[in-house]
């Protein structure tokens, strides 16, 4: 069972990663990220820079709408702290007061004449950009000629993504320009292509939010019937944008995010959106249609499109349930489609989602395939359960209806007990065969035993434990009353089912002791008594002493020969030499038996040497004098 | 006919020991006679009742055996009919042979002893 659930979920998983192919946004502002960004730009300011990001910002994400009186207040506030002396506090007091409508702030002449001044072919693209800014917000003439030959001296000066994207964006505020000199010496597409890539999700500069940032404004805001970047390049770049959405670390850094994505919003050459499946992947009679939203960058609904489902197959089989099937649009500009209405059979289905836009390209939500599981009701028929002996092969079994309870049952370890039962459908009364089917035992003490419900070709589930062998493995002889619960769930199925449904009465024997693996770690082991080798048992005393009175029997029959042979001591000399000699042997020999009664080796050899040279000596003398005498 | 046979030529045997066979080996052969049956009883006890004690069983066969074999060696050499063999081997060196061969084997049979 865990085996085929492991698959399935690898299956997801891969039909997941199938659908991250596709270029896609990754995320949209939520509504929690847009209250963190908007939050940054919440007054009081400290600077005027801060104001005029703050101020941009608040703009762009409203795209024009109005910004509260507090903002305003401290805002125009700081607009009247310019510095006449500076370009840029200038630039941000001009387009922040152009903002705000109730702000009104008085350049002199004298600082128009600087401002103007500030165009001319050597200045570098940042100045020609704030000068440019500066003019238009204050509704000054600009000659587009004048500037688009200084922005081409400017550039060719430096020629970096962020100084390029700027003169883009001056000329873009321009009217009427010809662009086409200028797009000449900044190949926007040359760029877009040099763009570091990240993973295939992301497209970025050097990892610079600011210039990214920028550089997608610049490309959007030029005045072009088609974007100079592709789609897709739109896309990655948002992706990069968005991925800071929680990490910006300054106002400015916010702004810039905000007024990026704000570009991308309302960019009137193409809708960049991202399809979510808001219906949640299960599917049932409460929850019968599939839901999917389409949002912007801000997670805003896109409205005005047409969405469809291009086909709905079957992941078992790959049948086609539903090919172009619109979606009805609902009051929150969500997108429905009633699936529930084809009753389709409980399972997994990939649904490959088609949206277009009557007025612009719609991008990002192009084969986008997603896995919804239809689930559904079963119902158990055809419960009977019983138990039968070892050997009967017909067993009668009592029928029971689900959610009722079985009279107390019992059964030894001479039995077997059986339980059937079939899953049906609901739906369309088809027999199912969910993943997991158990039988669990629960004694009195909490202990639990638990046993797969396996089905047959008839789909008909039969379990059937022998308690002979079963009483002793799993039960491990435990006898007494336990409960009998029913487990049957799948995926697929909403109601599954932990039922309770009796109690039996097993009597298995005696249980075994079954120490606590703590105990029988820590507890004290028996001490180990050494046994030495139990002597072998000794014959009786009576034989011991016959053989040992049989053993020295010989010597009595050795005297008798002698004597018969005639053997006599007549020729023994009573010398001292033949005294000492005899003396010594027997000596010898009484000092062995010492030695085998008390004495060592070592003390033994020495008197050995001591009784054996005096022997050997007066030995010699006498078989000597024998030998002589002969 | 033939057991006949083997009891005469057992008679004459016999008749032919007793008559030419010198005292002296007389002696020596009813001393082997002795160590034969003092071994054969100790295997006895063995063989019925039992090995325990080994060592002493061994200490003792051994010294039998041993001895068996020390007083055959004499008798060989004490043997007049063999006294070309043993020319520079006079029976009174090869009884203190005997008696020294004894006292080593004895020093190891009392050690074996236990």
């Amino acid at each position: 069972v865990i085996n085929i659930c492991l698959y399935r979920s690898i299956s997801t998983l891969l039909a997941l990663v199938g659908i991250a192919n596709a270029v896609q946004l990754d995320s949209v502002l939520t509504t929690e990220n847009s209250k963190q960004l908007i939050s940054k730009f919440k007054a009081p300011y400290k600077t005027l820079e801060d104001a005029h990001y703050s101020i941009v910002g608040l703009k762009s994400y409203q795209q024009g709408g109005a910004v509260a009186s507090a903002e305003k207040e401290a805002a125009c506030k700081l607009v009247k702290t310019v510095d006449t002396k500076s370009l840029t506090s200038i630039f941000y007091a001009a387009t922040t007061q152009a903002e705000i409508p109730a702000c009104k702030h008085e350049f002199n002449s004298e600082t128009l004449e600087f401002v103007k001044g500030k165009i001319s072919e050597t200045s570098d693209v940042k100045t020609i950009y704030e000068a440019v800014s500066i003019l238009k917000s204050l509704g000054k003439a600009v000659d587009s000629d004048e500037v688009i030959s200084v922005l081409l001296a400017a550039v060719k000066a430096d020629n970096s993504v962020l100084a390029s994207s700027l003169a883009l964006l001056t000329a873009s505020q321009l009217s009427k320009p010809n662009l086409s000199s200028l797009l000449k010496s900044v190949d926007v597409e040359d760029m877009a292509a040099q763009a570091d890539e990240l993973s295939e999700r992301y497209l970025h500069f050097d990892n610079d939010l600011a210039v990214t940032a920028t550089f997608l404004s610049a490309a959007i805001s030029l005045p072009a019937k088609s974007l100079p970047i592709s789609n897709d390049q739109v896309i990655l770049f948002s992706n990069f944008v968005l991925r800071h959405k929680n990490s910006v670390s300054s106002i400015k850094e916010a702004s810039l995010l905000v007024s990026a994505l704000a570009k991308v919003a309302s960019a009137s050459q193409i809708a960049v959106g991202k399809a979510q499946l808001i219906s949640g992947t299960s599917l049932s009679e409460a929850n019968p249609s599939i839901k999917v939203s389409i949002l912007n960058v801000f997670g805003q609904p896109i409205p005005n499109l047409s969405v469809k489902a291009e086909s709905i197959i079957r992941a078992s089989d790959n049948e086609v349930l539903l090919s172009n099937a619109a979606f009805k649009v609902d009051e929150n500009m969500n997108y429905q489609l009633l699936f529930w209405k084809n009753k389709p059979k409980s399972g997994f289905y990939d649904v490959t989602l088609a949206a277009s836009s009557p007025k612009a390209t719609l991008v990002g939500v192009s084969e986008v395939e997603f896995r919804v599981k239809i689930t559904t009701k079963m119902a158990l028929t055809n419960l009977e359960i019983g138990t039968a002996e070892k050997d009967q092969v017909t067993p009668t079994l009592n029928s029971l209806k689900y959610g009722g309870k079985t009279e107390s049952m019992s059964a030894d370890t001479q039995q077997r007990i059986i339980m059937k039962f079939q899953v049906q459908d609901t739906t369309d009364k088809s027999l199912i065969t969910p993943h997991q089917a158990f039988v669990r035992f629960v004694s009195s003490t909490g202990q639990e035993i638990i046993f797969v419900a396996e089905h047959d070709k008839t789909l008909t589930y039969k379990f059937e434990i022998d308690l002979a062998t079963a009483g002793r493995e799993q039960f491990n002889s435990a006898s007494g009353k336990y409960s009998m619960h029913l487990i049957v769930g799948d995926a697929t199925i909403s109601n599954p089912v932990f039922w309770k449904f009796g109690d039996i009465n097993l009597k298995l024997g005696e249980a075994k002791k079954s120490k606590s693996s703590f105990e029988s770690h820590y507890s004290a082991k028996p001490e180990i008594q050494h046994t030495f080798r139990l002597p072998e048992e000794r014959p009786p005393v009576f034989v011991s002493q016959a053989f040992t009175v049989a053993c020295l029997l010989p010597i009595v029959l050795l005297f008798i020969f002698w004597a018969k042979v005639g053997a006599n001591l007549g020729k023994l000399k009573l010398a001292p030499k033949n005294i000492i000699f005899h003396a010594g042997l027997i000596g010898i020999f009484v000092l062995y038996y010492f030695c085998w009664k008390s004495l060592d080796m070592f003390t033994t050899v020495q008197y050995l040497f001591g009784v054996g040279a005096v022997t050997f000596v007066f030995g010699n003398s006498v078989l000597s004098d024998i030998a002589n005498n002969r | 006919m033939s057991s006949e046979n083997i009891f005469s030529v057992a008679v004459k045997f016999v008749g032919d020991y007793m008559n030419r066979t010198p005292q002296k080996l007389k002696i020596i052969d009813s001393y082997l006679t002795y160590i034969l049956l003092t071994g054969i009883i100790q295997f006895l006890y063995c063989a019925l009742v039992g090995t325990f004690p080994f060592n002493s069983f061994l200490s003792g066969f051994i010294s039998c055996v041993a001895s068996f074999v020390l007083a055959v060696n004499l008798r060989l050499q004490v043997n007049p009919e063999n006294s070309r063999d043993f020319k520079s081997v006079a029976p009174e060196r090869a009884f203190a042979d005997f008696l020294f061969a004894h006292v080593v084997l004895h020093l190891v049979v009392i050690n074996f002893i236990g």
